[in-house]
């Protein structure tokens, strides 16, 4: 009897405990709710400053030595305003960002402040919590911010992110390399890059790397060529792909052709440039800046090899902000802004290696100095003009994903460029039905 | 007397609650997200009744990730087995340095799946980069890529798993070796019988209850928990060919955000596992 009125109470206890901690989530949250609630409505009749400083949280994907630039930023931006309290946070890199965001939405734990890419404004715009930050931000802040980045993250009409780096792809290429093929200038056509192609390959080395993994990469580089040969991406209303046309087949052909030749690696090691594997690549302003500053290579670069036109894949990363209450939104607001624009923002992007989005950081002295002492960069931020974005749909990661695994089923020989162009419109009318 | 009953209850309840809170409730809630259409962000879902247990039948990857995934239970479970009952019957012999070996196979066991597929995907580096292929160099053999070769990829993971899974399943072995009474070798002996005769005809027969377990639970691991390695090392290429059913719905459902049709691979995928666990069940309550 005695054992078993022990093991009664033993039960009750787990039970009780297990009901406790419950209650104690749920108690914190209540009273955080009640404390922010009367802080807002308070904000109205009561004029004096809040005591309490506001906090804003923000996640991020940067890297280690950009995490460490941004924290002393914020350490800047809290003193000039110490009612603003910023918990920056290093969340997830890249695509995997999405699927933490995701999951914190369904639990109402997003964060104020969203670093990321564009093409997630659909789906992030689907959850119904983001901010229209079209209407939050001031005339003279979108004015400042050039139309096609700021477009970049518009998605029904609605501007729901602003621009904080851009990227460009541009042709990196190994001096030493071409110097030894016996190349004088970087290639400016389709022609001139695969007969610099044939001639720098050699034995384990290749002419060019061209991805064809199946991922965004693939699929970003292959529309610089698509857009040189003035094809379109989307059809005239967005309905449908629009490159299923003779322009399409072409850019397809010769890019896959390119590997297929052997001018470009089906396999890589650990970076192809570095390991000079390929002579020449498709990449960022910062990926050329650790080859020539990192690996202190003798490294040039040049605007993309054209065919009907100049073009190049324009990338930026944009702030995303979650709806939340005014203060909380409006101090938000304050910390974009002075990321987004002037000197701040000139002093990000120089210590980043990302290019400015903003005209006011651009033509700031601080950066034109800093142009001039790095011509690589000046480089960058011409490409930029001929930059073209990716449409931020929701589809986009899905006809993304048709794009490069047909590029590398093509490569293999599984399949034409014209069946695989057959296969991407096929996925495509399933994904845009 | 009515306290008596309500006891056990009690008792099981806390383990109740959090299995109903932390299983039984996502498992429903996964269930009912099979019949509705939803990228995980939207405040709406759609239904769309059985669309997506029809859509499977059409879909070329799910079909193509369900074929590599067999294959790689059937090529990685056989050699798995066979090379783990012969090693530890080798080293139940009394080899010099038993225990340390014994340790050396065991190590890939206790190593993070992930951690292994990085240290592997450097070893299948291609060309003159991978530590694989300057080995094979130096014996004259040349082979220029693994991960990437589309023939090789899927043989380079089923490499790969065996490696991994040897240690776990000596240890079994060895622990159903020792179950085995010495006086069958003894008499074994007398009536003039040698090593390999003992080995089929004493050997295999005691261990089939433990080579059974064995075999049902690397399928089971093979079919359906293989995700990591492949994650790290190939991400389901090139063209596809070690796409694996866990990868694909991974795909699916966090790289194109379709939960629903996700949840539907992962229901048929829990059916195959549950109708393999029936027949395990039954064949061990014969044996």
């Amino acid at each position: 009897m005695k054992k078993r009125v022990l093991a009664l109470l033993l039960a009750s206890i787990m039970l009780l405990s297990l009901g406790l901690t419950g209650c104690s989530n749920s108690a914190t949250s209540d009273s955080a709710a009640e404390t922010t609630e009367p802080a807002t409505e308070t904000n109205e009749p009561v004029a004096e400053p809040a005591q309490e400083p506001v906090e804003i949280s923000f996640w991020h994907g940067y890297t280690p030595e950009k995490t460490e630039v941004l924290d002393e930023m914020i350490v800047e931006y809290e003193a000039a305003n110490p009612n603003v309290k910023i918990e920056a946070r290093f969340v997830a890199s890249g695509e995997e960002m999405l699927q933490k965001v995701q999951a914190a939405l369904l639990s109402g734990e997003e964060p104020d402040m969203l670093w990321g890419y564009p093409t997630w404004t659909g789906v992030l715009a689907s959850s119904g919590k983001l901010l229209n930050l079209g209407d939050a931000m001031d005339p003279e802040w979108k004015a400042d911010l050039p139309e096609g980045i700021l477009n970049a993250g518009e998605f029904e009409g609605t501007i729901y992110s602003v621009p904080i780096e851009a990227g460009t792809l541009y042709l990196i290429y190994n001096k030493d390399m071409f110097a030894e093929a016996g190349i004088e200038n970087p290639p400016t056509t389709w022609d001139e890059l695969y007969e610099d192609a044939k001639m720098l390959t050699k034995g384990e080395q290749y002419g060019v790397w061209l991805p064809i993994e199946p991922n965004e990469r693939t699929s970003w580089t292959w529309e610089t060529f698509l857009w040189q040969n003035k094809g379109e991406l989307l059809n005239a209303d967005g309905t449908n792909i629009g490159f299923n046309t003779p322009e399409g087949l072409e850019a397809l052909e010769f890019y896959t052709s390119l590997v297929k030749d052997g001018y470009s690696p089906t396999a890589i090691g650990q970076d192809p440039f570095v390991d000079q594997q390929a002579a020449m690549i498709y990449g960022t302003q910062g990926a050329a800046k650790a080859y020539i500053t990192k690996y202190e290579m003798n490294v040039g670069v040049a605007m993309l090899p054209g065919k009907e036109t100049q073009a190049t894949a324009l990338g930026s990363n944009h702030y995303f902000m979650f709806k939340s209450d005014d203060a909380v939104e409006k101090a938000t607001l304050g910390f974009m802004k002075w990321m987004t624009t002037g000197d701040n923002h000139a002093e990000w992007a120089i210590r980043t290696g990302y290019l400015p989005v903003s005209e006011s950081a651009r033509t700031s002295e601080r950066y034109q100095t800093y142009g001039e002492e790095n011509p690589y960069m000046t480089e960058a931020a011409k490409a930029l003009t001929f930059g073209q974005a990716r449409p931020p749909i929701e589809e986009y990661p899905k006809l993304s994903n048709a794009i490069s695994s047909t590029i590398e089923k093509i490569v293999y020989g599984e399949m034409t460029a014209e069946e695989g162009m057959a296969k991407i419109q096929k996925e495509a009318d399933s994904i845009f039905k | 007397m009515n306290k008596n009953r309500l006891t056990p209850y009690l008792l099981i309840a806390p383990t109740f609650v959090l299995f109903t809170i932390f299983f039984l409730f996502p498992l429903l809630y996964s269930f009912s997200l099979t019949f509705v259409e939803w990228n995980g962000f939207a405040i709406d879902k759609t239904f769309v009744g059985f669309s997506n247990y029809m859509r499977l039948f059409g879909d070329e990857d799910f079909i193509n990730a369900l074929k590599n995934t067999v294959t790689y239970a059937l090529l990685t479970v056989p050699l798995s087995v066979s090379i783990s009952l012969v090693l530890s019957y080798i080293l139940d012999e009394k080899v010099k340095g038993f225990q340390a070996l014994k340790g050396i196979f065991f190590l890939p066991h206790i190593v993070s799946l992930v951690a292994v597929g990085v240290v592997w995907s450097w070893i299948y580096l291609p060309d003159k980069y991978g530590l694989l292929n300057v080995i094979l160099g130096f014996f004259g053999v040349e082979i220029h890529q693994w991960l990437h070769d589309p023939d090789l990829a899927l043989i380079s993971l089923v490499i790969i798993g065996v490696w991994k899974s040897i240690g776990y399943n000596m240890v079994i072995f060895i622990a159903g070796l020792v179950a085995i009474p010495k006086s069958l070798y003894e008499a074994a002996e007398i009536d003039g019988a040698q090593g390999l005769q003992r080995f089929v005809y004493i050997t295999l027969p005691m261990l089939k209850p433990t080579i059974f377990f064995v075999m049902v639970s690397s399928t089971i691991y093979s079919l359906f928990q293989i995700f990591d390695i492949v994650k790290v090392t190939t991400d389901g290429g090139p063209i596809g060919r070690t796409e694996m059913l866990v990868t694909y719905l991974y795909k699916v459902g966090f790289t194109n955000y379709e939960m629903g049709y996700a949840s539907a691979i992962a229901f048929v995928l829990f059916a195959i596992t549950v109708m393999i666990t029936i027949v395990q069940k039954k064949f061990i309550e014969e044996s």
